[in-house]
């Protein structure tokens, strides 16, 4: 724990965070391993999950993986939920822990296939617009296979999902400031790759 | 260089999954079904792991059970439940039903017999090359199967229920002359060295126990015979 927040707690200065129990009954089932309220809160939330670990990984079958995990987990950490955040950015945070297996999966795929079918690295953009979109997204995502983890997911979050940085913030477990920095250091360096691909 | 260039390619990537997929229901039946192996593999210890303990437990504290038990037959001389000394083999065999004590006189040569073969712990030709023909004893070379259980039963009861040991060593001499090599017969000589103690015939009870110290019989009783020859052996005459 850090000393600073350590010395006010003992001086009293500070409160000590209140773990508020869970009340409500759906969370205390899901909590205590009731299938229904699992397969209730996947029905819930199962689109959210989908699109943030689809637009992190670029991987349809990995996100499917991915998606599952993260609510096979989901019991479990659910005993930390005290409603701070919404349960559905609660939910994708489960899935952000549960992504660095996943993404260094999906990354590696990509590479395969990139070697077997010989494509060239970031191929100039062709003028027709719809096969220029989808040469542009393909390349982001080799692009995001260059960055570090956490830059991914708070490009993910804050620039594909259009999160505020706040809500980021509360999904990872780190401060906004932080958030707000990778963002820009992703940006940047996602910025010169896509550049070097002939992109405009 | 702008932000537009990233923009655009984030809203691709956005449009191309808005996480609505077919596979949907497939990974919902697959999560319900990982689900449910994962709380067996979690109940699995919950209910194994108490079981062992219980196991484990009941196992440790028979074996502190007997090693008092033998203590506090010699110490006490009171008679105790016999189920704590009886192996687990005869504890199951023996019936319920309560059987008479044979009103047979036991024959002096027979009995004297029996007393070598019982103490020395050598196997049945020895004792039958030492015992004598005796035209007043009834023939025991050859009992029957349930004479020879009789016999064990009548001397155990004597032991434990009858609160006689003297009697229970003639008895336990008469079983061991029916069956000096029968399966009982570690644990009946073990009993008479028991009863020998209690009746204060300690230096024949430290004789009788030695092979059972030594090992003669395997780790059977060892451990109760060494911690009772440690309790008998300064009272034995040298």
């Amino acid at each position: 724990m850090n000393p600073w927040y350590l010395s006010r707690l003992v001086t009293g200065e500070l409160a000590p965070p209140q773990i508020e129990p869970v009340r409500d009954s759906f969370l205390v089932a899901l909590a205590a391993g009731d299938a229904q309220a699992l397969t209730r809160v996947y029905r819930d939330h199962q689109r959210d999950v989908r699109a943030f670990a689809c637009r992190l990984l670029g991987d349809e079958s990995a996100a499917e993986d991915m998606v599952q995990e993260a609510f096979l987990a989901l019991p479990s950490a659910v005993q930390r939920f005290r409603g701070e955040t919404s349960l559905r950015s609660f939910v994708i945070g489960v899935a952000v822990n549960q992504a660095r297996h996943f993404v260094r999966a999906a990354a590696r795929r990509r590479r395969n296939v990139q070697q077997l079918t010989r494509e060239p690295t970031y191929p100039v953009a062709l003028p027709d617009e719809r096969l220029g979109r989808q040469q542009l997204g393909d390349a982001l995502f080799r692009a995001l296979d260059e960055l570090s983890l956490e830059q991914r997911i708070a490009f993910v979050l804050c620039v594909v999902e259009e999160r505020p940085s706040h809500e980021a913030a509360e999904i990872i477990g780190a401060p906004a400031p932080t958030v707000r920095a990778r963002v820009q250091s992703a940006k940047k360096r996602l910025r010169e790759r896509l550049e070097q691909g002939g992109f405009r | 260089m702008s932000d537009d260039l990233l923009e655009r390619a984030a809203s691709v990537v956005r449009d191309r999954y808005d996480g609505q997929s077919k596979r949907a229901a497939a990974t919902e039946d697959r999560l319900i079904s990982a689900f449910a192996q994962t709380r067996r593999r979690k109940r699995l210890p919950m209910i194994a792991i108490p079981l062992v303990a219980a196991l484990l437990g009941s196992v440790a504290w028979g074996r502190v059970a007997e090693k008092l038990h033998a203590l506090i037959q010699i110490w006490s001389g009171t008679p105790t439940p016999s189920t704590g000394t009886m192996p687990k083999h005869v504890a199951a065999s023996a019936p319920s039903i309560p059987i008479a004590v044979p009103s047979a006189p036991i024959p002096e040569a027979s009995a004297s017999s029996a007393t070598v073969a019982a103490t020395s712990g050598r196997p049945a030709q020895r004792s039958a090359t030492i015992r004598k023909p005796n035209s007043t004893s009834r023939p025991v070379a050859s009992p029957t199967p349930s004479e020879v259980d009789t016999l064990y039963r009548t001397a155990h009861r004597a032991q434990f229920s009858g609160g006689d040991p003297s009697q229970a060593v003639l008895l336990w001499d008469r079983y061991l002359a029916a069956a000096p090599n029968g399966s009982l017969s570690p644990e009946a000589r073990y009993n008479r060295a028991i009863a020998l103690a209690r009746t204060g015939r300690k230096a024949e009870a430290a004789t009788a126990l030695e092979p059972f110290a030594r090992g003669d019989y395997g780790g059977y009783r060892k451990t109760e015979a060494e911690l009772l020859l440690g309790v008998l052996r300064p009272a034995a005459p040298p």
